[in-house]
């Protein structure tokens, strides 16, 4: 990674909605918000047959509500809704005639390039398997074919377990099918190494291709930019929001605090690199909460070498200069 | 205000008839006990709530709950010095500062050693140290007066009232703020020892008690307090908090 130039990235990029999930997919974009906007997310991409196994976790990046948020009105992201994206293209006939016709074209051409695939692999297999046949069995009347394979082995099959099985050998795994079956192409000669049947040159029906992607037809399009009307955020984010953007605002690295029994846990440079400094919790400014709460959060924190840090939006006016509004507090334990 | 130090200090007869109250109610253990049987003598949280007289400015269960944390701090802690502030501290934007009370009583108090270090003040002591020639000695800083701020565990708390405190308190507290509860040398309710009187000036300190290389460290980072929460059973549990972003020590 580090020795690859950057891959440049266009702003916006998207960031997917899924089932109230914010998911980014390249991991391009995943590295570069990483560097360049302090935001790590979560991978949280299994293997599908082991998805017990979580220590090493892949693609999709999962962002939290507040990290997309912050994101977006950055204007570097936009969400793109994959439900509603879905509904109006599939169901929504959101499609133009045009638009379907050259779907389907591409999937038919998609079809039939996946059988010309198929039918060149297989003329290639029954090729290799043919000229395998004719360099072991030295009879040149395919005729005694049959009573050949009545007889125990012989040649450089002799210490062999005499079995049909033994035809195949352990570096050619995948000729024993068409072993079993070399008789129905009798008229084959048997030294056309090269030569490729007539009946797969012609284009063979093409194949019925499910996607499994809807990326054609679906593409994400960056929303038209107006900085003139502020509108309200497409995200919908916990009252600790302001928390989060100041903390980023600072340059901390945001990651979620459930390990440690709160929102956020605040990292003053990238978590690979640095032990984290602060457990966050945001809440409003009038937001009542326990004393025990702080007691506790903040011996907590202190017990694994950190600060409880609270703070919320104070009421009133924003602060000058885009200032925002957000006052914090840190708790330590005394040690008495 | 000065009605009150005079108010606070009780007399050494508090302590003897406390004595005899005592020794009466030793006698009349087991035996009818009848109307004229004497209370038990107040205890000394009790007859430091008893002898301070109440302010205008505060409801008498935060003055009272000010108290206990005074005596928590002087009995348990080894706290001298320990004032309460029913004002806020006089800062450039707080002319007047006696009519504008704090949202509730304030303490301050000096603790037996150094309650909290920076941990950049820490590392530049540790350097200066090295530089010094004495690596690996114990730091040698000298207590600085904190802010204490009583609360009872029950309360429910908000942001604001963070914030409120906070606004009502300088850096430190002042030489002149804030009504002697116990004074310097007084080892216990109306039982005092000499002290020489320990000047400010002397030592290269400045009038709120700070040595010259720690004013940068006291007054340039954010304000802290130490937050006392008391329960019913009247445990104080104490924790430090600024007044914004303050790394965590690496202790």
């Amino acid at each position: 990674m580090a020795n690859t130039a950057p891959e440049t990235i266009e702003e916006p990029f998207p960031i997917f909605k899924v089932a109230h999930h914010y998911l980014i997919y390249d991991v391009n974009i995943v590295s570069h918000i990483r560097r360049e906007y302090n935001i790590c997310g979560v991978l949280s991409g299994t293997l599908p047959q082991s998805p017990q196994q979580n220590v090493f976790q892949g693609l999709p990046l999962q962002l939290m509500p507040e990290e997309a948020r912050v994101l977006i009105e950055k204007g570097v992201a936009y969400l793109e809704d994959d439900h509603a994206a879905h509904k109006r293209t599939f169901l929504g006939n959101g499609m133009s005639a045009e638009e379907k016709r050259a779907y389907q074209a591409a999937l038919r051409r998609q079809g039939a390039a996946a059988a010309k695939e198929a039918g060149r692999k297989k003329a290639a297999d029954k090729m290799a398997a043919l000229s395998r046949k004719s360099d072991t069995n030295k009879t040149e009347n395919w005729n005694d074919i049959p009573e050949d394979m009545l007889k125990p082995a012989s040649g450089r099959r002799k210490n062999g377990k005499g079995k049909k099985g033994d035809q195949t050998p352990s570096d050619r795994p995948s000729d024993t099918e068409e072993a079993l079956f070399d008789s129905s192409t009798p008229d084959t000669t048997t030294n056309g190494h090269d030569s490729v049947p007539a009946d797969i040159t012609t284009d063979p029906d093409p194949l019925l291709v499910t996607p499994t992607v809807s990326v054609p037809p679906l593409h994400s399009t960056p929303p038209p930019r107006n900085t003139s009307t502020p509108q309200r955020s497409p995200v919908p984010t916990p009252a600790s929001y302001p928390l989060f953007a100041h903390l980023h605002s600072k340059g901390y690295y945001l990651s979620p605090g459930l390990r440690f029994g709160c929102q956020y846990v605040a990292y003053p440079g990238d978590p690979l690199r640095f032990h984290s400094h602060f457990l966050c919790n945001g809440m409003e400014w009038d937001e009542e909460f326990d004393l025990l709460d702080v007691v506790s959060a903040g011996r907590l924190g202190t017990g694994v070498k950190k600060g409880f840090l609270l703070g919320g939006e104070m009421d009133g006016a924003k602060g000058e200069d885009g200032e925002d509004n957000v006052r914090t507090f840190c708790v330590e334990w005394a040690g008495m | 205000m000065n009605n009150l130090t005079s108010h606070h200090t009780p007399s050494p007869t508090v302590d003897q008839s406390a004595q005899t109250n005592n020794a009466t109610q030793g006698k009349a253990m087991g035996a009818q006990r009848d109307n004229n049987t004497p209370h038990p003598a107040p205890s000394s949280l009790q007859t430091l709530l008893n002898t301070t007289a109440p302010v205008k400015s505060c409801s008498p269960h935060l003055q009272h709950l000010a108290l206990q944390v005074a005596h928590t701090l002087k009995f348990q802690h080894n706290w001298t010095d320990i004032r309460i502030h029913y004002n806020a501290s006089p800062s450039p934007s707080n002319a007047n500062p006696s009519s504008s009370p704090l949202p509730r009583p304030v303490l301050s108090g000096l603790p037996p050693a150094r309650l909290y270090t920076h941990p950049d003040e820490q590392i530049a002591l540790l350097q200066a140290q090295k530089a010094a020639g004495n690596a690996g000695q114990a730091l040698a800083v000298q207590p600085q007066r904190e802010w204490v701020l009583p609360t009872q565990l029950r309360e429910r708390w908000t942001l604001r009232k963070f914030g409120e405190v906070f606004d009502g308190l300088g850096a430190v507290p002042g030489p002149a703020e804030g009504v002697e509860v116990f004074r310097r040398g007084e080892v216990g309710l109306g039982v005092e020892v000499e002290v020489e009187d320990v000047d400010v000036d002397v030592m290269g300190r400045d009038q709120v008690g700070l040595e010259e290389g720690e004013r940068k460290w006291r007054l340039e980072v954010p304000k802290r307090l130490l937050l006392a929460t008391l329960d019913d059973d009247s445990t104080v549990a104490f924790y430090i908090v600024h007044d914004g972003i303050v790394k965590p020590r690496q202790n």
